[in-house]
């Protein structure tokens, strides 16, 4: 599914158009890139909550160029899946 | 906006649904509903969220430690979009190489001159790998790397000042130098040159062989030295002369430092005049050190021991054998010696240890079985290349009968029947 159908999808869902939905769309997903980019948690009910997280520095090796290298600190968006949901999903799957 | 009260709880418990914005219940719904279908929902410049299924698995359970199954199980993954990963981390730190350095601290004094002054190696050492640091020249290896070359030139300059600053007017006792070789007095002069082509064997007992041109190194002088460590040094010098500036003449450093002993200690001094003679020629080409008139002697004891030699970039056995035998032409004696590592003589892989075989002669005057094993040499390249390239092949088959046309006339049996005429002459 990719974002044109979720766009079909929302103005479905809302009743609106089509263009309206993927602009209101867009401007939601700003916000919530401006948020995290903030360094704040973002939590969506019945889905799951993002967080960011810090990688520690640690060496790694390059196979091109035969030599080890130290990977610095990085920052990642992580996402956990709400407890609800799952259950939800192993239920559909058995 | 109402959609704005979620983002105010940091690690809060669970928004209320009616705070929220319809639009971001709807989008949360179409994304659980993606998922419930095992499709990926993809939101671009956000992310794309994905339905994995876990393996069943045996694990144990915790409290009671009995094992149990694991059944499959869910797993939403969500990758983000580079630009959410660009605002989430704007400036990330470069991955930084590691250099590792073996030694905490680096000579002061030029290794070069270290070298000279306090290390004078072993003879014995001629028979370790080019590549295995010498006694004493850690330093400057680690410090120089690869550039031995260099390091073997700048050794060499005090040992040419000492040469030149030498007195040879008086001969020293024979008696004196221990285990030297007395020098004859009554010499014998060849003026024509011995033809290395001619049918059998190199005779050791002629004096007055004389090198051809294609063999560098020997020179006539070499024959009134009176050490067997010095008549070394006599292809050394010729090899280090023609070798000069080549980064891969390893074969320069053991010698080398061979020959720092012999010129260094009491029983060289006796071996000064010959030096002499030894320093004009070294002026002068290669061919002309084997046209100057010969004080021939008894013959050189010459024995090269076998060694153990590593490729390197850009190494062939051509050179090879030009570096140890100081003849390229030798070259199918080392594929010899290596022919169940070596598929093809012209492919050398970088970091392949191969044996060098060592010569009962110096290649100007090889013996008869030096010769044999050269043609057997020969004749393995020619098998090799004799369907392939038949009439490539046929310049290994001339190698072969010239340097022993009977063992070949002996050993003819895989020469293909269009070469055979060639072997008419033999």
């Amino acid at each position: 599914m990719n974002s044109s159908e979720v766009v079909k999808l929302l103005a479905l869902r809302l009743g609106i158009s089509q263009v309206a939905a993927k602009d209101l769309m867009r401007k939601k997903l700003e916000e919530l890139r401006l948020v995290l980019s903030q360094d704040q948690t973002v939590q969506l009910p019945r889905l799951g909550t993002f967080r960011i997280r810090q990688t520690k520095p640690r060496q790694a090796y390059i196979p091109g160029k035969d030599c080890r290298c130290l990977i610095p600190t990085r920052r990642h968006t992580n996402f956990k899946t709400s407890p609800a949901f799952k259950a939800l999903l192993r239920k559909r799957g058995q | 906006m109402a959609s704005n009260n979620i983002y105010q709880f940091n690690h809060a418990a669970l928004p209320k649904a009616d705070v929220l914005d319809a639009t971001m219940l709807a989008l949360i719904e179409i994304i659980r509903d993606g998922l419930l279908r095992d499709q990926h929902v993809r939101l671009h410049q956000f992310g794309t969220f994905r339905l994995r299924w876990t393996k069943a698995r045996r694990g144990r359970n915790p409290q009671t430690g009995e094992l149990m199954r694991i059944p499959p199980c869910p797993k939403v993954t969500f990758t983000p979009a580079k630009m959410l990963g660009q605002m989430v981390d704007p400036n990330p730190l470069p991955v930084m190489p590691i250099i590792e350095t073996p030694l905490a601290e680096t000579p002061s004094v030029a290794p070069s001159v270290v070298k000279v002054v306090e290390v004078p190696p072993s003879p014995q050492e001629i028979s370790v790998k080019p590549d295995d640091p010498v006694e004493g020249n850690t330093e400057s290896q680690h410090q120089y790397g690869n550039k031995k070359w260099v390091v073997g030139m700048l050794a060499m300059v005090p040992i040419v000042i000492a040469i030149l600053q030498a007195d040879f007017s008086e001969q020293g006792n024979p008696a004196e130098n221990g285990p030297l070789v007395t020098v004859k007095q009554e010499l014998t002069v060849t003026p024509e040159p011995v033809l290395r082509t001619d049918a059998g064997a190199g005779d050791s007992e002629v004096l007055e062989r004389v090198p051809e041109q294609e063999s560098t190194g020997v020179a006539p002088a070499s024959e009134t030295l009176v050490s067997p460590q010095t008549v070394n040094t006599e292809p050394v010098l010729a090899q280090e002369q023609e070798t000069l500036g080549s980064p891969r003449a390893v074969g320069v450093e053991p010698m080398l430092a061979q020959e720092q002993e012999t010129l260094v200690s009491p029983q060289a001094v006796a071996a000064e005049p010959v030096l002499t003679q030894q320093q004009e020629t070294l002026a002068s080409s290669p061919q002309a050190l084997s046209t100057e008139p010969v004080q021939t002697q008894e013959a050189p004891t010459f024995h090269m021991e076998p060694q153990v030699h590593r490729t390197e970039s850009g190494e062939s056995l051509w050179k090879l054998a030009k570096t140890y035998y100081q003849d390229p032409y030798l070259w199918p004696l080392i594929f010899r010696a290596n022919r169940r590592s070596l598929d093809n003589p012209h492919h050398l892989n970088v970091g392949r240890d191969l044996i060098i075989p060592g010569l009962q002669n110096a290649a100007a005057s090889l013996s008869d079985k030096d010769r044999q094993l050269v043609s057997e040499g020969y004749m393995q390249v020619y098998e090799l290349f004799r369907d392939r390239n038949p009439e490539n092949a046929l310049y290994f088959l001339l190698g072969a009968k010239k340097y022993h046309a009977q063992w070949l006339r002996e050993n003819q049996q895989v020469v293909l029947a269009e070469h055979q005429k060639h072997l008419e002459k033999l």
